[in-house]
C-alpha cells in the first residue's frame, strides 16, 4: 500500500511523502492530524497500536517500520 | 478539496449559528458556545460542532441534488477544527457505486471528509421522536478511567420547527428519528463522554430506513486508549447504529499557585515596584504576576475576557499577603488610554503578555492577515504601551516583553507568529535607543506549558516557574 494513499486525506498532501517527513516538515501534521494518523494506521494494521508504538510515530519512516512489524508493507513513491 | 469535486455551498458559521445548533442538538459544550471558556482550550476560540458541519454538508448536498432519499450510512472524519467566523466550503464527488464523498474545506485545508450512501427507498418523515428540545445541562467531566462498558441511555429529542430552520431540506426527506440519532452523537461526545474536555474525531453510522420511532439512543464505551486519551463508543437506536471515536483533550493548564511560588521567590526582592502585567489573568502573565507579588511588588494585572480568571489570580495573591488588583483592558481598544489612566496610573513597570489566539498558518505561505493580527498586539500594542509608560515616568521606566525562541527557529506552522515576535524585538531595540533611561528586557522564552501551547501529545521540557523567575530577576537586577 502506498503511504500517500493512506495519509493524503489527512495531511492534504501536495507532494509525495518522503521517509524523512515528520511534523517538522509537513505543515498539516499537527497534533489533531497526528491522532487521525494513528487512527488510520490502526485501520490499516487492523489492530491497536501499543503505547510505545504511539510514542514512536514521529516520522514517515517510523510509521513504515511500525506497519512492517505488524505485517503491513507501506511504500513511498 | 479534490480537483474533480463540485463545490456545493459556502458559508461562515457565526456564534448565533452555533447557539442555534446547540439548542437543537443539546450539545452546549463550552468549546462551541462560550468564548471565554473556549479561549482556554487548545483551539483558542469557539469551534463549530463537527456534527453541525456534517449536517450542513448533507443539507447542502440535498439542496444541490434534490436526491430525496434516506441515508443508508454516513462515515465522517473530523480532520481539523473550524473556528467560528471562518469561511468554509463543501464539495461533493460521486463514485460509480452511488457513494458520495463530501469534503469540507476551511482556510485552504480539509476540515471534514464524509462518505454517505443512500437507501433504495425514498424517505419520509414518519418515525417521530419526542417532540422537544434536549435539556440544557452542564457537560459531564468524568475521567475516562472511571467509565465502564455499561450501557447508557440518552433520550432522543427533536424539535421540528428548530430543525426546519437549520436544515430545511434534510427535514423534508430524512426521518426525524434519523436526524435525532445523528445529532445525539454530538450530545454524547460533548456532554457525556468524554464530555466537557472532548474532541469528536470520527463517526460511522448505519441507518435503518423506515424504522419505528424510538425514545432513546443507547451508548456504551467500547475502547479506551490511555496513551492517546482516545475512546470508541458504540451507539444504537431504532434509526441506526454505529461507532464514534473521540478524544479527551487536555483540561485548561494551571500555573503554580502562590503557595508554591512563594517558596521559590526571595521575600522583598521586588519590593517598592508597581508593575502592570498586561495579560495577567492566565498563562505566563498569571505566573509573572504571582512571582512579582511574592517578591513584594504591587501588581496590577489586566484581562481581556477572563474576569473570573483574573479574580482567581488576584484572590490567590491577596490570600498570601500580596498586593494585587485587576481591570478589564484591551490593547486594541479605543478606550485603552483612559483605562490605563484610571487603573494603572501609578505603575512604572510593565510586563507585556498580551496575545491573540496563537493559530497555525498553512506552513507553505506567509499569511499577511495572520501576521498583521499578531503584529497589532505584539508590535503596535507594545509601542503604544511603552509610549504611555514613557509619558508617565519621564522616560525612566521598566518594560518586559515576552518573546519566544521561535524567533530563532520558527516552527513550520507558526511562521507568522515568529515573524511578529521578531518585529516586537526590533521595536524593543528601537525603544532602548529612544528611551536610554528605560530598562527594557526581551525574554526569549522557550515553549512553556500554557493554554496556547498545550498539545494533545507533546510533553513539556521546561519548568515555567524557574524559567520566568530567572527572566524577571535578570530584568530587575539590571
Amino acid at each position: 500500500m502506498k503511504v500517500d494513499a493512506l495519509f493524503s486525506p489527512i495531511l492534504d498532501l501536495k507532494a509525495p511523502l518522503r521517509p524523512e517527513d515528520s511534523p517538522e516538515t509537513i505543515s498539516a501534521w499537527d497534533s489533531i492530524s497526528h491522532i487521525q494518523l494513528i487512527l488510520a494506521i490502526e485501520d490499516v494494521i487492523d489492530g491497536e497500536l501499543t503505547t510505545d508504538e504511539v510514542v514512536s510515530v514521529t516520522s514517515v519512516s517510523k510509521i513504515i517500520e511500525i506497519c512492517r512489524a505488524r505485517g503491513v508493507e507501506l511504500t513511498v513513491e | 478539496m479534490p480537483a474533480d469535486s463540485r463545490v456545493l455551498a459556502e458559508r461562515v458559521f457565526t456564534p448565533a449559528d452555533l447557539a442555534a445548533f446547540a439548542e437543537l442538538s443539546g450539545d452546549y459544550n463550552p468549546l462551541h458556545v462560550d468564548p471565554v471558556a473556549a479561549r482556554r482550550t487548545h483551539f483558542g476560540d469557539c469551534i463549530v460542532h463537527g456534527v453541525f458541519l456534517l449536517a450542513w454538508a448533507l443539507e447542502s448536498l440535498e439542496q444541490a441534488t434534490a436526491r430525496h432519499t434516506a441515508w443508508a450510512s454516513v462515515s465522517v472524519r473530523f480532520l481539523r477544527p473550524v473556528v467560528v467566523g471562518t469561511a468554509v466550503s463543501v464539495g461533493a464527488e460521486e463514485s460509480h457505486d452511488g457513494r458520495v464523498t463530501l469534503t469540507l474545506t476551511a482556510s485552504g485545508r480539509t476540515a471534514m471528509r464524509c462518505d454517505v450512501t443512500f437507501a433504495a427507498a425514498v424517505a419520509a418523515s414518519t418515525a417521530m421522536v419526542r417532540a422537544t428540545l434536549p435539556p440544557r445541562e452542564p457537560p459531564a467531566a468524568i475521567p475516562l478511567e472511571s467509565w465502564t462498558d455499561d450501557e447508557h441511555r440518552l433520550e432522543l429529542c427533536w424539535s421540528a420547527p428548530h430543525g426546519r430552520c437549520l436544515f430545511p431540506a434534510l427535514t423534508t426527506f430524512q426521518s426525524d428519528s434519523a436526524l435525532a440519532a445523528m445529532l445525539a452523537t454530538t450530545r454524547i461526545v460533548g456532554m457525556k463522554i468524554p464530555g466537557r474536555d472532548s474532541v469528536f474525531l470520527q463517526l460511522d453510522l448505519m441507518f435503518t430506513p423506515g424504522a419505528e420511532a424510538d425514545e432513546a439512543v443507547t451508548y456504551r464505551l467500547m475502547k479506551y486508549q490511555k496513551s492517546t486519551q482516545r475512546i470508541a463508543v458504540a451507539v444504537s437506536s431504532a434509526a441506526g447504529h454505529g461507532t464514534l471515536w473521540a478524544l479527551a483533550r487536555p483540561a485548561p493548564t494551571s500555573q503554580a499557585a502562590m503557595e508554591e511560588v512563594k517558596r521559590s521567590v526571595r521575600p522583598g526582592c521586588f519590593a517598592g515596584r508597581h508593575v502592570l502585567v498586561v495579560g495577567g489573568s492566565r498563562g505566563l502573565g498569571e505566573l509573572t504576576a504571582k512571582i512579582l507579588a511574592a517578591g513584594g511588588a504591587t501588581v496590577t494585572l489586566t484581562y481581556r475576557l477572563g474576569e473570573d480568571d483574573a479574580a482567581r489570580v488576584v484572590g490567590d495573591i491577596r490570600k498570601h499577603g500580596g498586593s494585587a488588583d485587576a481591570f478589564q483592558f484591551d490593547i486594541e481598544s479605543d478606550s485603552r488610554d483612559r483605562m490605563l489612566s484610571e487603573h494603572a496610573s501609578g505603575a512604572d513597570h510593565v510586563c507585556y503578555f498580551a496575545t491573540p489566539p496563537i493559530l497555525d498558518g498553512d506552513g507553505e505561505t506567509m499569511s499577511g492577515p495572520l501576521f498583521e493580527r499578531y503584529a497589532r498586539v505584539y508590535v503596535s500594542g507594545l509601542i503604544h504601551l511603552a509610549q504611555w509608560l514613557a509619558g508617565q515616568t519621564s522616560g525612566q521606566f521598566f518594560l518586559f516583553n515576552a518573546s519566544s525562541v521561535y524567533v530563532e527557529t520558527p516552527p513550520i506552522r507558526q511562521l507568522e507568529y515568529a515573524a511578529a515576535k521578531a518585529s516586537s524585538e526590533a521595536c524593543c531595540r528601537w525603544l532602548k535607543v529612544a528611551h536610554p533611561r528605560a530598562t527594557i528586557h526581551v525574554a526569549r522564552l522557550p515553549r512553556l506549558l500554557t493554554d496556547q501551547t498545550a498539545s494533545f501529545l507533546s510533553s513539556n521540557e521546561h519548568d515555567n516557574l524557574s524559567t520566568v523567575l530567572a527572566e524577571l530577576s535578570s530584568w530587575l537586577s539590571a
